[in-house]
């Protein structure tokens, strides 16, 4: 008997020091410092950009020395593999159990992630890394078309000007669905019916920093690139390497190269190559490694 | 807030119900139970301790940038927004801060004013703080006057004793900022669980939960009754808070008032803002001034300059190391904050300011061009054929039977940003969560049930998904709102799946990687 109620006496002692941690948790121990209950401060800050963010005071420097009075120049380049260049095997043959295959695996599909022909590297996109002060060069074509043919986007590499219209069309007979993937830009992600070729409007508004990837969200081995920008001065090098930027203003200016496969998800091969224009003819070659490209 | 609580709760409960039982402790039992008092006695002499400061986090992406990019990223978005504790309300911004404009009409001598309001005199509350926005006064320069009385027949405006003295013709706002602070609060206690709070979807609970909650800070909603490449309504967003996401964790906010909501969509819509912001401004520097870029630089440089080496190159020429090569970015980052940043965050600015204010424009919101087609066999009809026609292809992910268990859901995709496998068979959205096309025999939506939310997901799609917009284009309104019929008829159907319309559907084989 009375080691039972000194049992019970002990328990009951024992359950208040318990409590105590209890309690203690339950008091809201560990909440935010300035959590919901505190009075917060709401500061006026007006429309008008008045808080200096950056240097705004300061004045811009002079852009790259442009002198558009000394002329225009052409720049007719070749990217060159350097390597000895095997063809990839394709995504997969002609007749392949893919999705859709009637329309799809028609034909074997290209692995486009390299491409060489000639010793020149395709789809390599080339252009100025920042518009020269002062120029607006050649306004948009009105539109550009980008067409599915065989469950492959074509082109596979596209500038667009920003504002600029890309016609997104569809050469099969089944449903595409056309989705981009910028950064800076709301994605674009809509069907694209079987035989469409009125086309869907496609229009970027905002420069990138870099090409984009654009995909099909039915047949996951689609892919292409598009590099929205706002300015005149970029290409993408033809199936044999080659490429032609026009108009571009006799001075020194600095160029991105960026490809699909140099990295993971593409990758600039120059983050600056400086070349300098002068009026009528310019020639430029761009060397790349297979070890640039992963090979 | 912090979990370590909820072991302690636990570890107490289950040792008070081991001493009340009858049983006589076990030496193990006794062990834990005088771990459990040490542990409460440290607790009750070391005290709580301060809780975790609320902060807003950067990206990880801006926290790749250089240390001075970093640095501009945090002090524009400090500037711009502030902190948990001390918001900024930047008026460039289409947020309803809280608050009624006006200006001074006249000056009496007895501390009131003659005022004209520009907005709800019901607005202006006893003790409201006033802000000159114009005169003498403005800028912060004199302290700040307080209604002590308003009286809204005179429209006269008692200001309480001591702070400034007005003129007339000051231009001035009462009681700002109200409502962003009311729903910060409200914000604070129902949401940042959750969401976080810099609304990033990674509150304490984010991880445990599937679907995750939303992560605001790429501006984008999926449930909005705006057209394509349009941000959400704010009526968008109040329907969700007052009635949650059915088949997800976002609960019904019913109960809150009906200030509290609208209070809780601004402070909502607030962060939505401020995560894009820094999401375009971080994106604007990534290419030149991110340290993992110039690690990829610099290693690629590497690689072409030892096989220079290897061939005997005679121009080959040593890259420079990481570090010097991030010391000759801070220096180029240096021009680049003089001369680029200022008008990218105008720009940015600019464009986020504008986007929101068009999601509110009536002409945005997307409104069927005929009334929903009379729901008849007919049109379900119609309807079923669509759904598993090459036209729209739904099937390849919602299924031939709706039950969205499409051919999609067995695929393998690349993440399209980074280009590499996800973990997880079928579809993901933008912030890369798995993501299973809607099972549509349920008869739960989580965009809404009435019919014009089931026309919109199909005209626009489900934004920053792969659900794409069907409208617009061939597909007529009439043949979406027949697919509508069709779909909603489907959790009432004992239809079974076969159809001799129905194309051959491909599934793809399991774990089965494309080579590709």
């Amino acid at each position: 008997m009375l080691n039972a109620s000194k049992t019970t006496r002990s328990r009951s002692v024992l359950a208040s020091l318990l409590a105590i941690p209890l309690t203690l948790a339950n008091c809201g121990c560990g909440e935010l410092v300035n959590g919901a209950n505190l009075k917060v401060a709401v500061k006026y800050r007006p429309s008008t950009n008045e808080a200096p963010t950056g240097d705004a005071s300061a004045t811009p420097a002079a852009a790259t020395e442009v002198a558009t009075s000394e002329g225009v120049g052409i720049l007719r380049g070749k990217v060159v593999y350097t390597g000895a260049f095997t063809p990839l095997a394709p995504l997969y043959e002609k007749g392949a159990d893919v999705k859709d295959p009637a329309v799809c695996a028609a034909a074997a599909a290209p692995n486009e992630s390299i491409e060489v022909k000639d010793g020149g590297l395709a789809n390599a996109f080339i252009y100025l890394k920042k518009a020269p002060k002062g120029t607006s060069g050649a306004p948009a074509e009105s539109s550009v078309i980008f067409d599915q043919k065989g469950c492959v986007f074509l082109p596979h590499a596209l500038v667009v000007r920003v504002g600029q219209t890309v016609n997104v069309l569809n050469a099969d007979s089944i449903a595409h669905n056309t989705h981009t993937n910028g950064k800076k830009n709301t994605s674009f992600n809509s069907i694209v019916s079987p035989n469409e070729r009125m086309g869907v409007k496609l229009i970027y508004k905002q420069a990138e920093q870099d090409p984009i990837s654009v995909v099909c969200d039915v047949h996951a081995w689609m892919k292409a690139y598009h590099l929205p920008i706002d300015h005149p001065y970029a290409a993408v090098s033809s199936e044999n390497g080659t490429f032609e930027i026009k108009d571009l203003p006799a001075g020194k200016h600095e160029f991105k190269v960026w490809h699909e496969s140099a990295g993971p998800s593409g990758g600039l091969l120059e983050k600056a190559l400086v070349v300098t224009i002068k009026p009528g003819d310019n020639d430029l070659t761009i060397n790349v490694s297979p070890s640039q490209l992963g090979k | 807030m912090c979990f370590a609580e909820f072991d302690v709760l636990a570890l107490t409960v289950q040792m008070m119900f081991r001493v009340m039982s009858p049983i006589s402790m076990s030496s193990a039992t006794r062990l834990i139970f005088q771990c459990g008092a040490v542990c409460g006695c440290a607790l009750l002499i070391a005290g709580c301790g301060k809780g975790p400061q609320a902060e807003f986090k950067l990206r990880d992406t801006t926290k790749d940038l250089i240390d001075a990019a970093e640095k501009a990223v945090k002090k524009t978005l400090d500037e711009g927004f502030g902190t948990p504790s001390e918001l900024v309300a930047w008026e460039r911004f289409p947020v309803n801060y809280g608050g009624v404009k006006g200006s001074v009409t006249s000056v009496g001598d007895d501390k009131s004013i003659v005022v004209k309001l520009d907005g709800d005199g019901g607005k202006v509350r006893k003790q409201a703080p006033i802000l000159w926005l114009s005169g003498s006064l403005a800028g912060g320069k004199s302290a700040e006057a307080v209604v002590a009385n308003y009286d809204s027949e005179t429209n006269q405006i008692k200001l309480a004793p001591g702070g400034s003295h007005p003129e007339a013709g000051d231009r001035f706002v009462v009681g700002f900022g109200e409502d962003l602070a009311l729903g910060r609060r409200v914000y604070m206690k129902n949401c940042l669980h959750c969401h976080g709070v810099t609304g990033d979807g990674a509150g304490p609970t984010a991880e445990f939960l599937n679907p995750r909650p939303r992560d605001y800070r790429s501006g984008e909603f999926k449930f909005t009754s705006t057209k394509k490449s349009e941000k959400a309504t704010r009526d968008d967003l109040h329907r969700i808070v007052q009635y949650g996401i059915p088949g997800t964790y976002m609960p019904s906010f019913l109960l809150l008032g009906e200030r509290e909501t609208k209070s809780v969509v601004e402070y909502v819509r607030w962060l939505a803002i401020r995560g894009e912001f820094e999401k375009r401004l971080t994106a604007e520097m990534t290419s030149d001034f991110s340290e993992s870029s110039i690690v990829d630089t610099v290693k690629k440089a590497t690689a072409a300059y030892k096989e220079k080496l290897k061939n005997n190159e005679k121009d080959a020429e040593k890259p420079p190391s990481v570090a010097v090569a991030t010391k000759t970015a801070a220096g180029e980052f240096k021009k680049y904050s003089q001369e680029d940043l200022p008008a990218a965050i105008e720009e940015t600015a600019n464009l986020l300011a504008e986007f929101w204010t068009r999601a509110e424009d009536p002409e945005t919101v997307l409104v069927p061009s005929v009334p929903r087609v009379e729901d008849t066999p007919e049109s379900r009809e119609r309807g079923r054929l669509l759904y598993l026609s090459d036209n729209t292809k739904c099937y390849t992910c919602h299924g031939m039977t709706g039950r969205g268990d499409g051919s999609s859901t067995e695929d393998f995709w690349k993440d399209p940003f980074t280009n590499q496998f996800y973990e997880k068979r079928g579809l993901h959205d933008i912030w890369g969560n798995p993501l299973k096309p809607r099972n549509l025999t349920l008869g739960q939506y989580r965009g809404g049930r009435r019919p014009i939310d089931l026309f919109r997901r199909l005209y626009v799609g489900i934004k920053a998904t792969p659900m794409p917009a069907f409208g617009g284009g061939k597909i007529t309104d009439e043949q979406l709102w027949d697919i509508v019929n069709y779909v909603m008829s489907l959790p009432y159907s004992t239809r079974q799946p076969s159809s001799e319309a129905a194309p051959k559907g491909h599934v793809a084989k399991l774990d089965d990687k494309p080579a590709h």
